[in-house]
């Protein structure tokens, strides 16, 4: 295997620096970019391992909203009651991500922040507005995760960049979430199509619907058809429009898994049954 | 300056393994499940596809599976590691997962079985009363291309018992 230099900062300028050089890489639990390097996708010249910076591992949560620090494992996320009662749907979405092994060292930072076109996070994400706080050389910024999640990899950070957290915002009275997917398997499977919606849910119907999928683009992305569809309260004829724009909205590849047909026919029938989970939470 | 015409500097890292402490010079990219194999002897832990898809390699690291193939070592100084040469006691005598997976034919080709006793003990030490649906999902990283799993699940299910979990949990309830 290719040596690397190996850097594990405790001050965010000193990892600000040293992910400014060329040909450094950004790690934290190690599960993309490790796996990356064990199979010659990258050589990196250096790895700047960020889990001794300060308050990477800092989980805050109240009703005014949660901040997830870079540093907090998916395992920490789903055991933490105090976020369990905030966000339930995302901690039951996280809980099934991978396996055990995997959960204890990936974090829900990282998930995003990888940049992967299947993520089980990043729909869920996208639909309850989170965002990421990053710092770099030029100070502190903010951005959706819709934002990042619009090109692959670590392409939405310039160099030196870290993401520092992501937060969720306050949740809204009726807010429920629901996600859908379909893999080829239960157990340690990325999902081939996935579904996650957002909305205020009240006795007249739905409110600010937010739908965001996987598999229909190449990155995981809000469907605005989809919404559009639904604006009006999501009676019984808007959502099979809304499942119909989803599919026409959707340009999913065709492989051994499955062909684009059959991924489009998924996403309409997931977005169906999520909708029906909201109604029925 | 290129990181490879420039020799990143070995280090003396002490490692506590089993409960033994075990002083390595290793470089900083090496991997934990190297330096397990080839400093510390422990040649239970298998590396099968190398890229954190198999759950051959797994570990605990304080208590929490993990999986030794993409965690450096460095990161670990400090922690208890704990591999498969763990589970047998100082006189010799084979722990309860051990005996279960030999008692219910669970191991075939074997390479799969550190891995798959460590995903299980980290289990039983959290939830000393798994559903066979809990027993699946905490192997759910681990491959085993020999035993279709329900001899495995059955296995875990069963130390459980010897342990200490319910006596009413019998195997026969179990779904496959």
């Amino acid at each position: 295997m290719f040596p690397f230099h190996y850097h594990r900062p405790t001050a965010w300028p000193d990892a600000i620096q040293l992910l400014s050089r060329p040909g450094a890489v950004a790690k934290m639990g190690g599960c993309d970019v490790l796996t990356k390097y064990r199979r010659g996708q990258i050589r990196p010249e250096s790895v700047v391992a960020l889990h001794l910076l300060p308050a990477v591992g800092e989980l805050r949560t109240s009703p005014a909203g949660v901040q997830i620090g870079a540093g907090v494992s998916l395992r920490q996320l789903v055991a933490a009651p105090s976020f369990r009662e905030l966000w339930p749907e995302i901690a039951a979405v996280a809980a099934q991500v991978a396996s055990p092994a995997i959960r204890s060292a990936a974090t829900a930072v990282g998930n995003v922040a990888q940049g992967w076109e299947v993520s089980d996070l990043v729909p869920v994400f996208q639909v309850c507005g989170a965002e990421l706080d990053v710092v770099g050389p030029g100070g502190e910024r903010s951005l959706t995760v819709d934002d990042y999640a619009r090109q692959p990899g670590t392409g939405a950070l310039n160099p030196g960049e870290i993401i520092a957290r992501l937060r969720l915002p306050a949740r809204q009275q009726g807010f429920r979430i629901a996600y859908q997917r379909f893999a080829l398997r239960d157990g340690f499977d990325l999902p081939l199509v996935s579904v996650a919606v957002g909305a205020v849910v009240t006795a007249q119907g739905f409110a600010d619907v937010r739908v965001a999928a996987v598999g229909g683009q190449d990155m995981p992305s809000r469907c605005e058809a989809a919404e559009a569809a639904l604006a009006g309260g999501g009676d019984a004829a808007s959502l099979a429009q809304a499942a119909s724009a989803l599919a026409a909205w959707a340009k999913p590849p065709s492989d051994f898994r499955a062909s684009g047909e059959y991924r489009r026919h998924l996403l309409g029938v997931l977005l169906s049954r999520a909708l029906g989970t909201l109604r029925a939470q | 300056m290129d990181a490879r015409t420039q020799k990143p500097a070995r280090q003396v890292v002490e490692l506590e393994v089993d409960g033994e402490t075990i002083e390595a010079t290793i470089a900083p990219h090496r991997l934990l499940v190297d330096v397990l194999r080839d400093a510390c002897g422990r040649t239970s832990v298998k590396e099968g596809c190398e890229s954190a898809s198999c759950g051959a390699c797994t570990v605990l690291v304080d208590d929490v599976p993990r999986l030794a193939c993409i965690t450096p070592a460095a990161d670990v100084i400090g922690s208890k590691i704990r591999t498969a040469e763990s589970l047998r006691s100082s006189d010799g005598r084979l722990h309860a997962l051990q005996e279960a997976f030999i008692h219910h034919h669970a191991v075939q080709c074997g390479f799969c079985t550190p891995g798959m006793l460590m995903a299980g003990l980290a289990l039983l030490e959290e939830n000393s009363r798994p559903t066979e649906q809990e027993v699946r999902d905490a192997i759910a990283g681990n491959l085993c291309r020999c035993t279709g799993y329900v001899r495995i699940v059955r296995a875990i299910l069963a130390a459980a018992q010897t342990l200490g979990a319910r006596p009413e949990r019998r195997l026969p309830e179990m779904a496959s």
